[in-house]
């Protein structure tokens, strides 16, 4: 499993990105991902947002590494990492909208 | 349940926080008021360092830099009264509900700044406003069923320091973003138009907490010694402040 995500990690297409995503009414989500085309290789969640208990955030990172920048992908993730958790200022589907505004950049430059 | 003060005085930042903590984990109620020495910039637990603070000016400026237990934003704290208040979520004085507790907590402060004519309001997820200005900005977490809420009062405030040593998203808009901070943030001083010192809007916060029964009192030697050895071992660390 290790040397799975090692491999995906040093990806010969893997890119870095970042994204600012201001949550509507909510607090800000601050993504910094490597992608291999629309694979997460690796991803920080930053933000001032609150959510408890706070290392459940390491779940949500780990589990995305390896898949892909899919709506219902990316749902399920959020939602199995962070079943359970309280948060305020933000939600599961917040950070599942950030993570597709991720791949819009990604497609955008994509095309550029 | 009796509940503990304590004015712990100034302190620096990795010493404030490790305090915060250790008082969270002794499962005490606790209102806690203290200070910084020197001022200092804290982040919230989510935060990348370097993504909120120009560390160089920091040091330069003899600023400390925490991360703290707590989410939120970044703080510069400098001219404040902060406060930590620590309660079990057994005792019911505040919900379970993280953002109903905000606005709980956040009431009492609240409280205290009316009764010195101040129009202060809650402003939902965790800040206290005054006429659509921050006053107040305050954070939370929980642990092994205890809640910590610390948080900060402005005494006084100036957003150009404020903005030098936090980063803004981008410099072209510096002066702008200042600009727009001086008409987003007040202090107390700006609201009255003169300076309140710091014990007197503890003594009047301590008639607004709803706490019942109080003693005042003093860190133990144990709770200084755990604290000491937190603050070295964790929030000094760069393992703790660089995390993200």
């Amino acid at each position: 499993m290790e040397l799975q995500e090692v491999t995906r990690q040093f990806s010969f297409n893997m890119k870095s990105y970042e994204l600012d995503y201001k949550v509507p009414n909510g607090k800000l989500i601050r993504l910094k991902a490597n992608l291999d085309c629309d694979r997460i290789c690796s991803v920080t969640i930053n933000g001032d947002f609150f959510l408890h208990p706070e290392d459940r955030i390491l779940t949500l990172e780990r589990s995305l590494v390896g898949k892909t920048l899919e709506k219902v992908t990316l749902q399920k993730t959020a939602e199995t990492a962070l079943k359970g958790c309280q948060m305020a200022g933000v939600s599961p589907k917040d950070f599942v909208d950030a993570l597709l505004r991720l791949k819009e950049t990604y497609l955008r430059l994509k095309e550029a | 349940m009796e509940f503990r003060l304590l004015d712990t005085g100034t302190k620096s930042a990795a010493m404030n926080m490790a305090i915060d903590e250790v008082l969270m984990l002794s499962g005490k109620p606790t209102l806690r008021f203290y200070d910084w020495d020197p001022p200092a910039v804290s982040i919230g637990y989510f935060q990348g360092i370097e993504q909120e603070v120009d560390l160089c000016r920091a040091k330069a400026e003899g600023v400390d830099v925490v991360r703290r237990l707590t989410g939120g934003g970044a703080v510069f704290h400098d001219k404040e009264l902060t406060y930590s208040f620590i309660v079990p979520e057994s005792m019911g004085l505040v919900s379970r509900n993280i953002l109903e507790s905000y606005g709980q907590i956040c009431g009492f402060i609240i409280d205290g700044l009316r009764s010195f004519n101040i129009n202060a309001e809650f402003k939902p997820i965790n800040d206290i406003i005054v006429n659509g200005k921050k006053i107040s900005g305050n954070a939370q977490t929980r642990r092994d069923g205890m809640v910590l809420q610390h948080g900060t009062i402005l005494l006084d405030v100036d957003v150009k320091r404020m903005f030098s040593i936090l980063k803004v998203p981008d410099e072209k808009i510096r002066d702008k973003m200042i600009s727009a901070a001086e008409e987003r943030v007040t202090s107390i001083k700006r609201e009255l138009g003169t300076t309140l010192g710091a014990d007197e809007l503890k003594k009047t916060l301590l008639d607004h907490f709803k706490l019942g029964t109080t003693k005042s009192g003093n860190l133990s030697k144990t709770e200084i010694q755990t604290a000491e050895k937190l603050s070295k071992e964790k929030y000094l660390s760069k393992e703790w402040n660089f995390r993200r």
